[in-house]
């Protein structure tokens, strides 16, 4: 592209070029985000009338008594799978690049199932699997191999974990495949020259692979604490946030209850909105801080050297 | 890492993409069929030259066929509820054979669904459609949605329909139904079925609890006669757990999510929901005080009557199935469950009368009345209906005494009309006959527009106490702030 053009043209092709994208920012993210901020100060219902109320709805969301159990619940959930999605990953990566290619990349294959399963199917699969009556599987089969005697509620005596568990199947394979893409460029001269050395794998991976892809793992970290404070599908589809009086109820889940799962017509949008307007909020503060911690503007910068 | 194309490229690239996208969105148009997941019935009829059309009706040429579609969506969720929307079908076909004998010309398409999803999910599609403009001409609802669905202008008030049409079977219809149809005066919905909602008890586990045959079947008098008392069932339930009979949690179950039956023990002890005079609801702290400190006694801290866990089961997956199999000595259900358990969960009609019983709602004090609730589901019309007078004939013609009864008895609901209450298929039934005598005792879910909240509401702390994490001061509190701001004006608590 050498020619020179005219301004004009040039700012034209530029819109035109960028145009279809921000259109579709602008329609489904921006515009959607400022009109929730203003249903949060109204008291919108079911009848979708404009009220306005003013911080009201913020007041009330002080002063509920279940506020703390949502905060409580959101920071349980998000740093239980956080530490599944992260460990799991990476050890699903550093094992996979340390077998053969061929039952490596079957091995990350496997574990893309989850993700690529629709997510109801995953839910109700795992909520049989771990079914708290005698004919869930995993009772089933432990009665008969004879290790229990009794049926184990899974679901009900163990709900984090579960959650934990089905989140994290789904959210682990992103970490593995950027920590896998990771260790595979990182320059072997080192891998090399620490054997030479006599070093072990072990050390090797404690001393050499994890330091060098330490900015991947920042980015994982950031990507998916922002995914997973508004994440609540699979709570949802699997226990609803029970059981029980709101065990599992993080944040978003009850913005989602409060407007779309009230008896009978009684939706409060309003209040909804003014939770929603919090996670927003939280949001923007964890990208900054994140941004700041693991200096993640320094990652995206051309390299030094050509590689 | 950056790929240089030449301007010219780019431009194809962009023009590619949006030809792309408009020939995928009219290529999927053209392959998906119109009006899917509806099922049709289709009547076609010949006409002969020379019949009057009415002036409303656009003159059509002679061997041309007039279409008059209705769309109606009807909701179980149980399948023995199907009547409801094939009584409208039956209706539809009616017409048509009378139109068709006569030698006219005139097609009554009726499209729309039976439901068997949850009612929260119905209730979703339904509200969408309502709101977009997209909403069937006639559908099912409670009766207390004339409230809400008036308020927002989406019914038509059907006052001028029914007297006009009085003679054609309304005045044949139970009296005291009209006013749970009624909102300001008027009357917004036509009533299609009604119930009960009593307490079942294991005839077998109260045996061995040590009740004696005629105990047992004295208990639904007892409690007629205010001897039997709320706190006389909390009892008997606690010492059942406390014997072994049943196991803890297991005394009294209950629905596991929201729904119209949360406000029964509140009546059952004296209080009032709804100030008709004044269009407000009405909150009786004392009363809602006595609730609380019963469901606390109940609850798995204190007396292990009700589990905490129940509350978020599946009503099919975990809760049937378990009240079937007997492990539960009291369940407040709706006269309706009987029909599902026969209908789809194994249980066989002689057992059923062998091992359950039913009574009223036991009063909370001494010498009080039992009460019970009734929710009667309503045809409603629509405000944007093309053909309002088609649709309100429909269901006129679907409400007569034997489609009526066809439905209360396969689905177990009860009767609309007075002259179901002597017709041969009704009066068969055995169940029917027995639980007749608990619409008398009958209160109703206030028209209000709302009280879906007020009802959520209840629910909501009603469940905090049962799983542990609410005492009934920190119950009242709750419960009391949270009418206050989410109810404001329209909520009156008397201390």
């Amino acid at each position: 592209m050498g020619e020179t053009l005219p301004p004009l043209r040039d700012m034209l092709f530029i819109l035109l070029f960028i145009g279809i994208s921000t259109a579709v920012v602008l329609l489904f993210l921006l515009i959607p985000a400022v009109l929730t901020i203003f249903i949060s100060t109204t008291n919108m219902d079911y009848s979708l009338k404009w009220q306005f109320i003013g911080l009201r709805n913020y007041q009330a969301l002080l002063t509920d008594p279940l506020t703390i159990r949502f905060l409580t619940n959101t920071a349980i959930f998000t740093a239980g799978v956080l530490s599944f999605n992260v460990l799991v990953g990476l050890f699903l990566a550093i094992l996979s690049t340390h077998v053969s290619e061929l039952l490596g990349s079957t091995l990350r294959a496997v574990y893309l199932l989850p993700r690529v399963t629709p997510s109801v199917v995953l839910a109700f699969t795992m909520l049989w699997i771990f079914s708290p009556t005698e004919s869930g599987v995993l009772n089933s089969l432990l009665r008969y191999i004879g290790i229990i005697k009794n049926p184990v509620a899974w679901t009900t005596d163990f709900p984090w974990q579960f959650l934990f568990l089905i989140n994290g199947l789904v959210g682990c394979s992103l970490g593995m495949l950027i920590f896998t893409s990771a260790i595979k460029s990182i320059p072997p001269d080192y891998i090399v020259a620490a054997r030479v050395d006599g070093a072990s794998t072990l050390r090797i991976i404690a001393g050499i692979i994890v330091p060098m892809i330490r900015n991947h793992i920042g980015f994982v970290i950031a990507y998916q604490t922002l995914s997973l404070i508004a994440s609540f599908e699979y709570i949802l589809l699997t226990l609803d946030g029970g059981p029980g009086y709101y065990t599992t109820e993080v944040w978003a889940l009850a913005a989602y209850h409060r407007a779309f799962s009230q008896y009978f017509i009684a939706a409060d949008y309003g209040y909804a909105a003014a939770m929603v307007v919090i996670l927003m909020l939280a949001a923007a503060i964890l990208t900054i801080t994140y941004w700041k911690i693991f200096r993640l503007g320094s990652g995206i910068t051309e390299p030094k050297l050509e590689v | 890492m950056t790929i240089d194309v030449s301007r010219r490229t780019a431009l194809k690239l962009i023009g590619a993409g949006v030809g792309g996208l408009i020939i995928g969105v009219a290529a999927a148009s053209m392959i998906l069929p119109g009006g899917q997941g509806r099922t049709t019935t289709t009547v076609t009829v010949t006409e002969t030259k020379g019949v009057t059309v009415t002036p409303t009706q656009a003159t059509t040429p002679p061997g041309a066929v007039q279409q008059q579609g209705i769309t109606v969506w009807a909701q179980g969720p149980e399948p023995e509820s199907h009547y409801r929307f094939d009584n409208i079908v039956t209706a539809g076909n009616r017409v048509s054979k009378i139109v068709s004998t006569a030698g006219g010309r005139a097609e009554i398409r009726i499209d729309g669904e039976y439901s068997t999803a949850a009612w929260s999910d119905y209730r979703t599609k339904l509200q969408n459609a309502l709101s977009a403009g997209t909403a069937p001409d006639i559908f099912i609802e409670a009766h207390h949605a004339v409230a809400p669905l008036s308020e927002a202008g989406w019914i038509l008030a059907l006052d001028d329909f029914v007297k006009q049409y009085w003679d054609w079977g309304y005045n044949d219809f139970i009296e005291g139904l009209w006013n749970s149809v009624r909102y300001k005066g008027k009357i917004y919905a036509i009533p299609q079925d009604t119930e009960a909602r009593p307490i079942y008890y294991r005839k077998d586990l109260l045996k061995k609890l040590g009740w004696s045959d005629t105990e047992i079947e004295e208990l639904p008098n007892r409690i007629l006669k205010g001897d039997f008392t709320f706190q006389d069932m909390l009892e008997t339930a606690a010492e059942a757990v406390s014997k072994g009979v049943v196991q803890p949690g297991y005394g009294i179950w209950h629905r596991p999510n929201a729904g119209p039956d949360w406000p029964i023990p509140y009546l059952a002890f004296g209080g009032t929901l709804y100030d008709e005079g004044k269009n407000v609801l009405v909150a009786d702290m004392k009363i809602w005080y006595k609730v609380f400190e019963w469901f606390y006694q109940a609850s798995m801290r204190q007396k292990k009557v009700i589990w905490d866990k129940l509350i978020g089961l599946d009503f099919n997956k975990d809760v049937h199935p378990t009240v079937v199999a007997g492990k539960v000595l009291f369940w407040w259900g709706g006269t309706w469950h009987k029909g599902q358990w026969v209908g789809s969960f194994g249980l066989k009609e002689e057992d059923f009368w062998k091992y359950y019983g039913f009574a009223l709602y036991p009063p909370g004090s001494r010498g009080g009345k039992p009460v019970t609730l009734s929710q009667p589901l309503a045809y409603f019309i629509y405000s944007r209906s093309r053909n309002p007078e088609l649709a309100f004939l429909l269901v006129t013609l679907a409400s007569d005494t034997y489609l009526n009864s066809l439905h209360a008895v396969e689905s177990a609901h009860l009767a609309i009309r007075y002259s179901q209450l002597s017709h041969p298929i009704y009066v068969k039934d055995r169940f029917l006959k027995e639980t007749g005598y608990m619409v008398a005792y009958a209160k109703y879910q206030p028209n209000h527009p709302k009280w879906g909240t007020y009802s959520q509401l209840i629910f909501e702390t009603i469940r905090g106490i049962e799983g542990g994490a609410l005492d009934p001061d920190q119950a009242l509190n709750t419960f009391s702030t949270s009418l206050q701001r989410q109810l404001g004006e329209s909520v009156v608590i008397r201390e």
